[in-house]
């Protein structure tokens, strides 16, 4: 069947069109994806790194670099989220003691 | 019998006591301290020419690669600031070299002329570590001085280690500030209790027996000098780049670790009157000595015995 010569040229303008559209969607998807997956990154930062959810003045910023701000660090050094008490509290004694605890 | 060993020796500055409950394991205990303290001092020491914070503090704003040593204390150091909100913070080295605490402590001059200026605390924010290369920045005149949280995490670290060479239950005291491993003797560790470690048998004190944990003492009375009409001493706040105003000459803290205790016990200082409720609140047994002699006691610490109470 023979085609008419404006009807395709109006198709192929339209596929152009399509394809043009196509290639931003992806483009926008991809920077979309690429963007979120930063913010996540940012605001659940995981791993042995540790988070610093609850503490005071807490500003977890590890990032892709490996760059670890001073208050996003937890080991058996920053064990707990608060001063701890000890098991037992001291106990009242007589005596002079072995050894004394004072300012030095 | 009393099975208990005792030794001291000269360590960071001060003075080092180790107990351990059984006599006979008192040597690999020492040992085992000796070689904890000369690591951290060769880490940590803010006096010494060679050491790695020392690199820190002239590197001029540069990261520095730093040992695990090190790289601990810091975060410990941080951690402190973090739970006192700033009260103990590392970036007070500069401040304390303002007014006049700048070498071993043994060759400060006692007297000077009057302060000039006060150096401004940068805060403990500033102070950037990168754990995946082992690095530590700080900006470029910033310097750290970890003597709040130092000394007493070799404490801690002492005595785990002593703990393991001795194989029985240690004490290690560093200046005052003392950490526990193990099993205690029968009844607890005895511990007196004063402004400070190597105060004579007259001076105000109480003693109580210690179980488990550690306990510290931070106090105004120690490492003091004047410069021109003012009297100094060594715990500066961070707030003013002054030494802390004297609301409380002495507090004492028993907590989980030495580190634990020793970060409240200065912190409380800094605090002043807001520190009895903190304490009390954080369920940290204290004992906090007004200028005068008036003793608080919070947090459960215990009421003294009628014979050991001055």
């Amino acid at each position: 069947m023979p085609s008419d010569p404006g009807a395709a040229a109006q198709r192929d303008a339209g596929l152009r069109r399509v394809s043009r559209l196509t290639r931003w969607l992806l483009a926008w998807a991809l920077a979309l994806t690429a963007g979120f997956s930063a913010i996540a990154a940012r605001g659940f930062s995981g791993g042995s790194g540790g988070q610093s959810t609850g503490q005071t003045g807490g500003t977890a910023t590890t990032g892709a670099s490996g760059q670890t701000s001073n208050s996003d660090s937890s080991d058996s050094s920053d064990s707990g989220s608060a001063l701890q008490a000890p098991s037992n509290s001291p106990s009242a004694s007589g005596g002079s003691g072995s050894v004394t605890s004072g300012g030095s | 019998m009393d099975r208990i060993g005792r030794a001291s020796f000269l360590a960071l500055g001060s003075g080092a006591v180790v107990l351990v409950a059984d006599r006979n394991r008192l040597g690999p205990a020492c040992l085992a301290v000796a070689a904890e303290v000369a690591e951290i001092d060769r880490a940590c020491s803010r006096f010494r020419e060679d050491s790695e914070l020392t690199m820190v503090n002239d590197a001029g704003g540069r990261a520095v690669a730093v040992g695990g040593v090190l790289f601990q204390a810091l975060e410990v150091a941080l951690r402190a600031a973090r739970l006192t909100e700033g009260d103990v913070d590392p970036t007070v080295g500069q401040a304390i070299r303002v007014l006049g605490y700048d070498r071993d402590f043994a060759a400060v001059p006692a007297t000077g002329a009057p302060l000039v200026r006060v150096a401004t605390v940068a805060g403990w924010r500033q102070v950037h570590l990168d754990r995946r290369r082992g690095r530590v920045r700080v900006p470029r005149g910033v310097r750290l001085d970890l003597g709040a949280t130092a000394k007493a995490l070799c404490a801690d670290r002492a005595a785990v280690r002593a703990h393991r060479a001795a194989g029985c239950g240690v004490l290690v005291s560093l200046g005052g500030d003392l950490a526990t491993a193990g099993k205690p003797p029968a009844g607890g560790w005895a511990v007196r209790v004063a402004d400070q470690h190597d105060a004579g048998p007259d001076a105000q004190s109480e003693t109580v027996r210690v179980h488990d944990g550690a306990l510290a003492t931070s106090s105004t009375t120690a490492r003091r000098w004047s410069r021109g009409d003012e009297q100094l001493h060594h715990l500066v706040d961070p707030a003013t780049g002054r030494p802390a105003p004297v609301v409380w000459r002495t507090v004492s803290v028993a907590a989980a670790t030495c580190v634990d205790a020793n970060t409240a016990a200065t912190a409380a200082i800094i605090r002043g009157e807001r520190a009895a409720g903190w304490l009390d609140a954080l369920g940290l047994p204290a004992r906090l000595v007004r200028p005068g002699g008036s003793v608080l006691r919070v947090g459960g610490w215990p009421q003294p015995e009628e014979a050991s109470a001055a």
